[in-house]
């Protein structure tokens, strides 16, 4: 039988928009930059997406298992996630496209999770990509933080780095938006790559 | 954002919600935007909008007798209710009610399988048992019955079928409502009601013989709100020892009509499972000449052209369910049958696979020919794979972003209502200036055994501000209008175009509505149950009629 709440969702995001801010807020929630981290079971990829492929190779070099896609999730979900899930809810992250990404948060919010940190990346076949980011305040501090040539300081290896150092209990949340050089495309042309954290509802306070 | 039900205050709403809470206890009653935002429709073009249909409460039974409480408690505080099963009518208005600051009745945690039966070949279940449970239940414990599965398998048995949703097998479990037999509801007064031989205490036939005596009202249950149904029966097919598919294609256009005739021939003959239509031309889409010919509907240079390219102008793929030699049978039965009403057809075997197919052979995607179909769904088995329609493609160019609206209308099952509905939808696409997609080459999906349905894939403008939303939605809307003039109905909408299908069933003054509510209005006095699901309003909200228009 479903435990209480396994059937709903949570939160809401503070704003903030610039990445000073973002930074100030981190500071806040972690002032000696060590708080305990979100244990994060799998990464969930859709290895069509270049990009999402990169994440998931820096997810797998930190330990987190990781779950590959190409679309359809029906044998993640029902010979991974469904039977785990019943017994209890947990941490993941991925690189999706939106699609995916709606499935598994609707079938978290059916089992007590939420997504927490949610990013957006735009515009494979623009100039410049486009980053939407919304989460927790150190997340998104640390996805920008650790620049490695990328205007702004925006780079998936930090990225990757970010997710896996996810804060646990009560955090400040941030939206974010960021223009980078440009990200390879996708499976169909241009559309966007969504990175996500999915986490049990009462491992933190807010939902992106 | 606290929403408070139509004409409730906060002292009532308080009141309402204390007593939810001693009906299903605290934990199971939601009343926090973050625990009611899984209850919104996060595709709908009223998302963020003022008038978005928000729930300000969601109560989470796990017994019938909660359920007859809260319905109780409902008419004494005068509280809307709104009640879903598994709640994944996406594309159709997703959990969302029909009046903002209704309470969402979740029937998820009532999950129970009751009965599947493989002899007799039935099932009894509770609104909150998925697809993908009833199919593991079987699974499990090696039954020889088939699910008929809707896409995506989360989806519940009596949720879909309640809005008259469609599957991929047989034609008779195809259509999920008129395959069901024997209901158990809640009527609005709290009392509890079954229908066919429920209704007699001692009858062992419940999922057997639907009508049981006198006039069933089983069908009042589906797109309304006349009751909560609490329990369900289907009838489920028989594991069958075989399935085969072939494919059939024909060279010129007008051949469409010999084809459809021939193939509702088989279908109600019962000889075949779903046919699958489409057109090899969609290849010559890309090729100018080609699509300007399509786009008059010059149907002579089409003909020329697709006879240079080699190619025909129409497919259909057929499946057989049977024994190896019964499907062989009738799969050459079938090749004789349009042979003689189209000399030029060809014909091509598909698969002959002994069932259940394995898993290899359901994900199979390549074959003798290319094909379109899903082989999961035909074969009963639930996935979540249709996902993909709302990514990118050369028929969604857009992607879904942040809205997605089913729309699919009945035309006559017939070539010359299929080539005569690709016009409509071309001039209603032309007039209202959207781009309409295949046009010339749409085909219908025969979902419904003796339907056909046909969903033209316009492309409605992206713009997501508020006003552009609005302007979308107004496009849906004329789009209603202008099918119905030629008398294309829909079969099912979304909470904000429900009035507008509503308003288009209007013979003789719109008698049908007006007995609709008649009865909702004497069995449903204070119009708790689902207000204005299905466009039926009862007395007591009859001002919210057409108020989701914005
Ligand atoms: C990409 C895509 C593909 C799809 N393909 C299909 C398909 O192949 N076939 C198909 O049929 N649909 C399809 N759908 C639509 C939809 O997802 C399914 O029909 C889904 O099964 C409906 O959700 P549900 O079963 O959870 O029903 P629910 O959401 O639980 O119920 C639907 C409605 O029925 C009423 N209702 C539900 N339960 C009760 C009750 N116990 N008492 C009274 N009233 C009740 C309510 O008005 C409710 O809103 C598709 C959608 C998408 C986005």
């Amino acid at each position: 039988m479903a435990s209480r709440r396994q059937f709903i969702q949570s939160g809401l995001a503070l704003s903030a928009a610039s990445l000073p801010a973002v930074s100030a807020l981190a500071a806040q929630a972690a002032p000696g930059g060590a708080s305990q981290t979100l244990r994060l079971e799998r990464f969930v990829v859709d290895v069509r997406l270049p990009q999402a492929v990169e994440l998931a190779r820096h997810a797998a070099i930190r330990g987190i298992p990781v779950a590959e896609t190409s679309g359809d999730l029906t044998e993640i979900w029902r010979g991974d996630f469904a039977p785990r899930w019943k017994q209890a809810p947990m941490a993941l992250a991925g690189a999706t496209t939106r699609g995916e990404l709606f499935v598994l948060e609707t079938l978290a919010n059916d089992h007590g999770m939420r997504v927490v940190y949610r990013g957006r990346h735009d515009g494979s076949k623009r100039a410049r990509a486009r980053h939407r980011l919304s989460g927790p305040a150190e997340v998104l501090a640390g996805a920008t933080a650790r620049a490695h040539g990328f205007s702004r300081g925006f780079s998936w290896s930090a990225l990757a780095g970010a997710l896996a150092a996810c804060p646990v209990g009560l955090t400040p949340t941030a939206r974010l938006e960021l223009e980078t050089e440009a990200v390879a495309p996708g499976p169909a042309g241009d559309e966007p790559l969504y990175t996500w954290i999915i986490a049990p509802r009462a491992a933190l306070t807010a939902r992106a | 954002m606290a929403i408070l039900p139509p004409g409730v205050d906060a002292g009532r709403f308080a009141a309402a919600i204390r007593r939810f809470e001693e009906i299903v206890g605290p934990e199971w009653v939601f009343t926090s935007d973050e625990d009611l935002h899984p209850y919104r429709d996060h595709f709908s073009y009223l998302k963020d909008q003022p008038n978005e249909p928000i729930p300000s409460a969601a109560v989470g039974p796990d017994r019938v007798e909660q359920v007859q409480d809260i319905v109780r408690a409902a008419n004494e505080f005068r509280i809307p209710l709104y009640a879903i099963s598994t709640g994944k009518n996406f594309a159709y208005g997703g959990p969302a009610p029909n009046v903002r600051g209704s309470v969402t009745v979740d029937l998820k945690r009532m999950n129970r399988v009751l009965e599947v039966d493989d002899k007799r070949h039935f099932a009894l279940v509770e609104p909150g048992v998925s697809y993908i449970d009833l199919y593991d239940y079987i699974q499990e414990r090696g039954l020889k019955v088939w699910i008929d599965t809707p896409d995506p398998g989360w989806g519940s048995p009596v949720g879909n079928a309640l809005d008259h949703g469609i599957g991929y097998t047989l034609g008779f479990y195809r259509d999920h409502f008129g395959a069901h037999c024997g209901m158990e509801v809640v009527l609005p007064n709290g009392e509890l009601m079954r229908t066919g031989m429920g209704a007699m205490p001692s009858a062992k036939t419940w999922q057997e013989y639907r009508h049981g005596y006198g006039p069933d009202p089983a069908g009042l249950f589906a797109q309304g709100n006349f009751g909560i149904v609490t329990k369900m029966g289907f009838r489920l097919m028989p594991q069958p020892e075989h399935w085969r598919n072939g494919l059939i294609t024909v060279p010129k256009r007008r051949d469409l009509i010999p084809l459809i005739e021939t193939v509702n021939y088989m279908t109600d003959l019962f000889m075949i499972g779903e046919p699958w239509y489409g057109s090899p031309l969609r290849q010559l889409m890309g090729n100018t000449e080609f699509r300007e010919a399509a786009g008059r509907f010059d149907e002579e240079e089409m003909d020329r052209q697709a006879a240079a390219a080699r190619l025909h102008s129409w497919q259909v793929e057929l499946q057989f369910y049977g024994s190896e030699r019964t499907t062989l049978a009738n799969w050459e039965y079938a090749k004789e049958l349009v042979a003689r009403a189209v000399p030029q057809a060809r014909f091509t075997d598909g698969e002959s696979l002994p069932v259940p197919l394995t898993k290899e052979q359901i994900h199979e995607t390549t074959g003798p020919y290319p094909t379109n179909m899903r082989r999961n769904v035909t074969q009963g088995v639930p996935g979540l794979g249709i996902w993909y329609m709302t990514g990118r493609s050369e028929m969604n160019p857009n992607a879904w972003d942040e809205t997605h609206v089913g729309l699919f209308s009945a035309v006559p099952r017939s070539g010359e209502g299929v080539l005569e509905a690709q016009q409509v939808f071309a001039r209603i696409a032309r007039d209202l200036e959207i781009p309409s997609f295949n046009n010339a080459l749409g085909t219908p999906v025969n979902w419904y055994q003796f339907t056909f349905l046909m969903g033209a894939g316009f492309g409605i403008p992206r713009d997501y501000t508020p006003e552009g939303k609005k302007r979308a939605a107004d496009i849906l809307r004329r789009i209603l209008e202008e099918n119905a003039k030629h008398g294309y109905g829909d079969y099912r909408a979304p909470p904000i175009l429900q009035d507008d299908v509503a308003d288009q069933y209007s013979f003789n003054d719109h008698v049908l509505r007006r007995f609709h509510e008649t009865l909702k209005n004497a069995i449903d006095p204070n119009g708790v149950v689902s207000p204005g699901r299905g466009g039926i309003w009862p007395a007591a909200y009859s001002s919210f009629r057409g108020a989701l228009r914005g």
